[in-house]
């Protein structure tokens, strides 16, 4: 009867430490993108593609051979009632629930969008925050970000163009600071032949092309269909995980910066 | 058990990281403030005031006295924003814009540290408070920790920053 009680007790022990050790998540998980989540649905997909294509090359570029880091620049929108529910988002508890950047090299970058939040479109004003990851710290200030914000965001009417710019801004500034590269691109191409003519659509065509003339096409060699379907099972047996962006495990000590429009 | 016990000391060397680039962003601003001013020194003197009475409390491992001398800090500049505020000559230049930024950013990380310090403290006292942490922590002597980070009524955990350079 004894050995059965201690059994019991030193069950009930162990139970109850693995139920300690579940993770609580406050805040939402990131989109599949993880590098733009916009959460208050006010990002145009031109922009919304920019800064993907953007962050992930920077992503391949920072993890390669040499430099071996794994910098990442993340995109939030909240659409918010007021300024008191910001007050009880901690950023850097969501930077670090998203783990951004390889060894704390990331940038959070949050939009609030202020009003009523079933009507993003009628917001009264914006707030922005900015988020660095510990090790981004050496490289990026508080004071950098706001000069940036101000040249870029401060100066538009546009919030896409100026978002694009700020994105172009701080790429300029990470690969000029940690690499010795310098990043150049072109405003006036990007505002005046990429954003009218872009077509989220687009981007699709070839993938969908491709999958279409393996499949229907007498051309199409049995090889072909074979990867098509290994690729096929891959992505729906892992949930689509083969497309999902993730964090590189960085945190942040909550250093940032905060503008307001 | 041991885990919640090391993150507590952790977050407390955060703070003193913070502290310090507090400390380090303080005597610029006081330095900028330099010929501007009727009564420069007496920031300087609250500056050093604050300093000293943290490097004590720090020696003798006092956190409520390390507090309150985070506190003085805060009233200093809170001290040094307010002569930035009332003197159009000093508002008017570019550095402003740029202390406003790095004193923001500052603030927050350590506003950050301290909530993070607090919460260390009060998940590691929960864990030995509860079963099945309490049959641990009675086996191995972990006792609870009593000394959270407490912000004074008279300091802000953020200083009311206007952002001069954004024009809002």
């Amino acid at each position: 009867m004894k050995a059965k009680i201690v059994f019991l007790l030193i069950i009930a022990l162990l139970v109850s430490t693995l139920i300690g050790c579940g993770d609580k998540k406050e805040y939402p998980d990131p989109t599949r993108k993880f590098y733009v989540n916009d959460f208050a649905d006010k990002l145009s997909p031109a922009v919304e593609s920019t800064i993907v294509r953007e962050a992930e090359r920077l992503f391949e570029y920072s993890t390669d051979e040499v430099t071996q880091t794994g910098i990442q620049v993340v995109f939030v929108t909240f659409a918010v009632e007021s300024e008191e529910d910001i007050a009880s988002i901690y950023l850097s508890d969501l930077y670090n629930q998203w783990e951004i950047g390889t060894d704390d090299l990331g940038i959070l970058i949050v939009y609030y969008y202020v009003g009523n939040i079933d009507d993003p479109e009628s917001s009264i004003y914006t707030i922005y925050d900015f988020v660095l990851g510990y090790s981004m710290e050496q490289y990026v200030s508080p004071v950098d970000l706001g000069n940036m914000f101000d040249e870029t965001m401060k100066v538009t009417e546009d919030e896409q163009l100026g978002t694009a710019h700020l994105l172009y801004e701080i790429l300029q500034e990470i690969y000029w600071e940690i690499y010795g590269i310098e990043f150049t691109y072109d405003l006036d191409y990007y505002a005046n032949t990429y954003l009218p003519n872009y077509d989220e659509y687009a981007e699709y065509d070839d993938i969908w092309g491709w999958i279409l003339y393996i499949i229907l096409s007498p051309s199409s060699s049995w090889w072909e269909k074979g990867i098509l379907a290994l690729i096929g099972f891959a992505i729906l047996g892992t949930g689509g995980g083969l497309a999902r962006n993730i964090g590189g495990g960085g945190r942040s000590g909550g250093m940032s910066l905060r503008r307001r429009k | 058990m041991i885990e919640a016990d090391e993150n507590i000391n952790l977050e407390y060397a955060r703070i003193d990281y913070s502290l310090q680039r507090r400390y380090d962003t303080l005597t610029q601003l006081a330095n900028s403030i330099n010929g501007f001013q009727a009564h420069e020194q007496a920031y300087f003197d609250a500056i050093t005031q604050a300093r000293e009475a943290y490097a004590s409390a720090f020696a003798n491992n006092d956190i409520a006295a390390m507090a309150e001398a985070d506190n003085l800090q805060s009233i200093a500049l809170s001290n040094l924003i307010a002569a930035f505020e009332q003197n159009p000559e000093l508002k008017a230049t570019e550095a402003y814009g740029d202390y406003n930024d790095a004193v923001w950013g500052i603030e927050t990380a350590l506003s950050d540290a301290r909530r993070k310090y607090n919460e260390a403290i009060n998940e590691y006292n929960l864990l030995i408070r509860k079963f099945p942490g309490l049959i641990y922590a009675d086996m191995f002597d972990f006792e609870q920790e009593d000394d959270y980070w407490k912000v004074g009524e008279n300091a802000t955990d953020v200083p009311d920053i206007v952002f001069g350079s954004t024009g809002n």
